[in-house]
């Protein structure tokens, strides 16, 4: 609807210039704050996922690199020799992880012994190329001492659940070492390494301090056992008498005259072991003696108790004596001391008669 | 709809559709501006700093459904502030009394805007416009000069149509009494 004042306001306007001027001056503002310009919001947005795009490619790049670094270093690390930066992710990174999938003691001995001769050989290397320095040598000084803590650490777990086993893996040990010990030797023999060799003589007394240790607690209980099981059956032959024939008889006693003298030998080996402070231990079917070792003596503690334990089975048995063919007699002729001649000689003599009597 | 429509801005805003704004409602900007302040050189920056504004809103995106009532609202509020500047009558005490429905309902009985407008002299109430309380010349001049219905005022000066047309009738017989005076 017209306004009935609009007639009279028409006229109330802006003159020409005015207007003019109002027009330019706006010009001019919208010259110097165009909208191309203030538009830029998307632009800005656009810079800004760029942005976001590099940073993200910097992290990707960056994240790569290190990625790579994990991976390849280990790679770089295995043919690192021992006074090499590397060496110690070799040692204490890659070849532990070799080892983790390792399950029983049995293994982790086997593993560490492999890696106790991959340093050998890592010294061997360094002495022949003439690169055996300090830090390599400590190196591998401390690594062999690492290996043979970790194997006897193996061998304890081992002893709580078989002690036999431990007994043999602790020999085993000794001997192990012992001929690295000598390897080493060789192989410095040019070269001063006061550290490794000490390094080596410290592992390898431990070893055989603690196989000695074992090997002569074992014995000992074994010979408790043996000297039960032959009271055992000297009862039983007590018991037995006047009931079995003279036959059986004659084979009873030569059963136990063959004991006696085994016994004897066994006592007598054992007092010339703790006398001479030697150690016999048997690896791998090779027999390795150290410089004061005297002969190794052909007959076991178990093998005396196998040999009671047959002789009891025999006396509580009639059955069995009369079908169990006789026994070989084999002539044993003990070793002699200087303090148990006359015993020895007396030992014999009953031998002697015990076969007589036994051969038809 | 509201009268300003704040969009993201959608680029459809250029240079050429302000342009055609300022070209078709400088005269009416000026002429509402004259009327409200009384002061011709104060009413021309006050077009200008509209422009200028409305500008601002268009380059930051805002998109514009409606450049009249856009600038007539920003115009408006620049007069205003204005008034407030010149602190010479409190815009509380401008309000004559109670606005309520009921009492506009009463007064309209008595008199419509019609009549009203029709028993008053145009040329000279135009001379006595600045007389009445702002909030009613407010009013008259934006329905009157400018020619915008009262939804459209309610609109643009965010009260209700009931209360415009109050404003309208109120300050139409305040006009009418000071002509009255006058004469």
């Amino acid at each position: 609807m017209k306004s009935p004042w609009s007639t009279y306001v028409q006229d109330t306007k802006l003159n020409s210039t005015e207007r003019e001027e109002l027009r330019a001056r706006l010009l001019a503002y919208m010259e110097y704050h165009p909208y191309r310009v203030l538009v830029p919001k998307q632009v800005s947005l656009m810079e800004r996922m760029l942005q976001r795009v590099i940073v993200a490619r910097t992290f990707a790049a960056t994240g790569m690199a290190v990625l790579v670094a994990i991976i390849s270093t280990p790679f770089l690390a295995e043919s690192a020799n021992p006074g090499d930066l590397l060496y110690a992710v070799k040692t204490r990174i890659t070849e532990p992880l070799q080892g983790v999938t390792l399950s029983t003691p049995k293994e982790k001995i086997e593993f560490e012994m492999k890696l106790l001769d991959k340093r050998i050989l890592e010294t061997k290397l360094l002495v022949e190329t003439g690169t055996l320095s300090v830090a390599a040598e400590e190196d591998l000084s401390e690594n062999i001492k690492r290996h043979s803590d970790e194997i006897q650490k193996n061998i304890e777990e081992i002893a709580t659940t078989n002690t036999e086993e431990a007994i043999y893996a602790k020999a085993d040990l000794a001997a192990e070492l012992t001929k690295t010990n000598d390897i080493v030797t060789a192989i410095v023999s040019e070269q001063s390494a006061p550290s490794l060799k000490k390094a080596m003589e410290e592992v390898k007394g431990v070893a055989v301090e603690s196989a000695t240790t074992a090997a002569t607690s074992s014995q000992k209980q074994v010979l408790g056992h043996v000297e039960r099981e032959l009271s055992r059956a000297y009862e039983l032959r007590a018991s037995l008498e006047g009931k079995l024939t003279e036959e059986e008889v004659g084979e009873v006693a030569r059963r136990f005259g063959r004991i006696e003298v085994l016994l004897r030998e066994e006592t007598m080996s054992s007092t010339t072991e703790a006398s001479t402070t030697s150690v016999v231990m048997s690896v791998e079917g090779a027999s390795i003696q150290s410089s004061t070792a005297t002969t190794t003596p052909s007959h076991t503690p178990d093998d005396i108790l196998t040999r009671i334990k047959t002789l009891i089975t025999y006396l509580s048995n009639t059955a069995l004596r009369q079908s169990m063919p006789k026994e070989e007699v084999v002539i044993e002729i003990a070793p002699i001391t200087a303090t148990s001649t006359s015993e020895m000689l007396q030992g014999t003599t009953e031998a002697s008669t015990t076969l007589e009597k036994a051969t038809p | 709809m509201s009268l300003l429509d704040l969009d993201i801005p959608s680029g459809s805003h250029n240079e050429d559709a302000f342009l055609a704004a300022f070209d078709e409602y400088n005269d009416a900007l000026f002429r509402h501006a004259l009327f409200r302040l009384s002061d011709r050189e104060r009413a021309i920056e006050l077009v200008h700093d509209t422009y200028i504004q409305a500008w601002s809103y268009v380059c930051k995106g805002v998109t514009i459904s409606s450049y009249k009532s856009f600038l007539y609202k920003i115009l408006n509020n620049r007069i205003i502030d204005e008034y407030r500047k010149k602190k010479s009558v409190s815009l509380d005490a401008m309000i004559d009394g109670d606005e309520s429905d009921e009492r506009y309902m009463t007064e309209l009985h008595d008199h419509s805007h019609e009549a009203l407008i029709n028993s008053i002299d145009a040329r000279r109430a135009l001379e006595y416009l600045q007389d009445i309380p702002q909030q009613y010349r407010e009013a008259v001049v934006l329905r009157y000069i400018d020619g915008l219905s009262p939804k459209e005022i309610a609109e643009l000066i965010e009260t209700t149509e009931n209360v415009v047309s109050l404003r309208i009738h109120r300050g139409l017989k305040a006009l009418k009494k000071i002509l009255e005076t006058k004469q």
